[in-house]
């Protein structure tokens, strides 16, 4: 009764934690956020705000979204806001021209208390917003202090008449403090759709901020330009074969464009020598590029005129050359056949020998065989003749006598009469001959190279260090040396036989000894001075590549009697 | 003993016929190399067929 008889003034003191009071929901059109705005609580309550929470929605319930507010209870009566930014509307909600609707709750932690919803107050958000990358909302709290003050009204009486004033003044100061600082709120945003190859592919913000997307469309690009998926760094780099295979004949065709741009305005002979420098000043100014794709046709085909004229102009010249330089037919079948041949010769050396080895055999066969080309039988007769002369003017000394230039000077006129040559000489001079070979054989070790050279080629030998080797043997093997003794006269006898060397007389003369009963020439021989490192050693190159043609086909045969019995 | 000395005998000389070729081409070899090599070469052949002649039964 007495509550009833006396009213209260409206405080809330009975709840725990007030409900905002006044809730508004403003757009502002600037930037096309909404402002929820709200005023708190009186401050007669157990557990003021701790902080708010402020949902929002496109329905009337608002709350699909919420956020917290990091502010709670600051001045009772206080006015305190939230904002939410267009990004932000646009990412979370999708607004498009609907309406928004807000409410407001407070909360107290501590104590676990809450306050009910504030009335749901809603805008009709029209804005139209492009969404950007970035999105941030803020908060601002303003706080608005409302000052009344009263005066008691002043009663002034007097006696005679009686007035009663009443001054009333009203003050009202309004302040404004400044904004916290808004908090920043990182917000996922959503997926960024892209059309790449006519496919749509999804990204995320942060793929496209750090370039992904730009890489993947320059990939697709690339696979569609080239048929490789990578970028165009990758693609500089030579990852991709067909780009490189493309700059390729670019480069080739640039080539063409500098060789023929140059012969049109420089002389055909300068260009040639200078070729190469000429491409790259070229290239360095990019010039080429300029060119049109006509303008290269037409050079293209004055190149090729110029090339035609310039090689029948020098087809021409052969002729004349030829036509002057051969006097006689005769000479023409000659040097023709003398082509052919070492042709022959030189594809022969090369595929039995190394490089190396072929070269220099080569060389030496082409001067023997010209030599010997340019000996008519006119002039081997005269080189007999000429060997006959000097055998005879030496016959009056001792062969053993002579000295080793008059040797080498003597088995170098055998060297170009040909010791096969020699079958019609007289038996004297053969054994002179013999004699010479022999002695020279002995002063191995006083001849140079060049001597030993003469001396190999009288025995047949290949290679110059087997002088020295036969002179080794000769002391130390009774075949040998006997070979060595009787080489010419068995040279001559075989003057038919190709490539007869002294390895040949070698094994005719083992064979003969052993026909005839003497193994001396196989056991005679001391066992214990055999050394197996070098078994070969005391061999010439000429015998081990005549045992070669012998040993190889008998192990050959060997083997496949082998195979054959186990089959 | 006789006999087997006969039996072994002519198994010898068909396996040496066996090897004729061989022997033949290592006949050669001898008479075509000199030095060591040559001497090397004839001992050889004629100590392998020694023994492989005397190792028949063996090798059976």
């Amino acid at each position: 009764m007495c509550f009833i008889a006396v009213p209260i003034p409206a405080f809330a003191y009975h709840t725990e934690t007030q409900t905002p009071y006044d809730i508004t929901n403003v757009l502002n059109s600037n930037d096309g956020s909404i402002t929820v705005s709200w005023q708190e609580s009186d401050g007669l309550e157990d557990n003021q705000p701790e902080y708010y929470i402020v949902y929002i929605g496109l329905s009337e319930t608002a709350d699909d979204v919420s956020e917290q507010t990091k502010f709670g209870f600051t001045e009772a009566l206080s006015w305190q806001s939230y904002t939410f930014t267009a990004q932000y509307l646009y990412d979370e909600l999708a607004v498009d021209n609907q309406k928004i609707y807000a409410k407001v709750k407070a909360f107290h932690d501590t104590n676990g208390t809450t306050s009910d919803f504030t009335p749901v107050e809603s805008i009709m958000y029209n804005f139209v917003y492009t969404p950007t990358t970035t999105t941030s909302s803020s908060t601002t709290s303003s706080t608005t202090t409302t000052s009344t003050t009263s005066t008691v009204p002043n009663t002034t009486t007097t006696s005679s008449t009686s007035t009663s004033s009443t001054t009333s003044s009203t003050t009202t100061t309004t302040t404004t403090l400044p904004p916290p600082p808004p908090p920043t709120t990182t917000t996922t945003l959503a997926p960024v759709i892209v059309k790449i190859g006519g496919e749509e592919v999804e990204y995320t913000q942060s793929e496209v901020d750090d370039g992904t997307v730009d890489r993947d469309i320059e990939r697709q690009g690339n696979e569609d330009k080239w048929g490789c998926y990578i970028t165009n760094i990758a693609l500089e780099r030579g990852d991709c074969p067909a780009y490189n295979d493309s700059l390729k004949q670019e480069e080739e065709k640039e080539e063409v464009i500098i060789e023929i741009k140059d012969e049109k305005f420089t002389d055909t002979e300068t260009e040639l020598l200078d070729d190469d420098v000429v491409v790259l000043e070229v290239e360095s100014n990019d010039e080429i590029k300029d060119i049109e794709d006509e303008l290269v046709e037409e050079i293209i085909e004055e190149e090729i005129k110029i090339d035609n004229k310039e090689l029948e102009e020098e087809f021409k010249f052969e002729e004349e050359e030829i036509i002057i330089e051969i006097p006689e037919e005769i000479i023409i079948i000659i040097e023709e056949d003398v082509e052919e041949e070492v042709i022959q010769d030189e594809l022969d050396e090369e595929i039995f020998t190394d490089d190396t080895e072929s070269e220099k055999e080569i060389q030496k066969e082409d001067e023997v065989f010209f030599e010997e080309v340019e000996i008519t039988e006119e002039q081997i007769q005269e080189e007999v003749k000429q060997v006959e002369e000097k055998i005879k003017a030496i016959q009056e000394n001792n062969v053993k006598e002579l000295e080793t230039e008059q040797v080498v000077e003597i088995i170098e006129e055998v060297n170009d009469a040909g010791l096969e040559n020699l079958a019609e000489v007289s038996e004297d001079v053969l054994e002179v001959v013999a004699e010479v070979v022999e002695q020279s054989i002995a002063k191995a070790d006083e001849l140079t190279q060049e001597q030993q050279e003469v001396v190999a080629e009288v025995l047949g030998f290949t290679e110059t260090k087997d002088v020295e080797v036969l002179a080794k043997a000769v002391k130390t093997d009774k075949t040998v040396a006997k070979a060595v003794e009787e080489y010419v006269e068995r040279a001559v006898q075989n003057a038919d036989v190709e490539n007869y060397t002294l390895a040949d007389a070698q094994t005719e003369i083992t064979f003969e000894s052993l026909v005839a009963g003497d193994f001396s020439v196989i056991i005679d021989i001391d066992l214990d001075a055999i050394d197996l490192a070098n078994i070969s050693n005391d061999m010439t190159q000429d015998t081990k590549e005549k045992a070669q043609e012998v040993i190889l086909p008998t192990v050959i045969v060997n083997i496949v009697s082998f195979v054959r019995r186990f089959n | 003993m006789i006999k087997k000395l006969w039996s072994w005998c002519v198994e010898a000389v068909k396996e040496t016929l066996n090897l004729a070729w061989t022997l033949s081409g290592l006949a050669i070899a001898t008479l075509t190399l000199t030095g060591q090599a040559q001497v090397i070469t004839f001992y050889a052949t004629v100590i392998t067929l020694i023994i492989w002649l005397i190792t028949i039964g063996f090798r059976k």
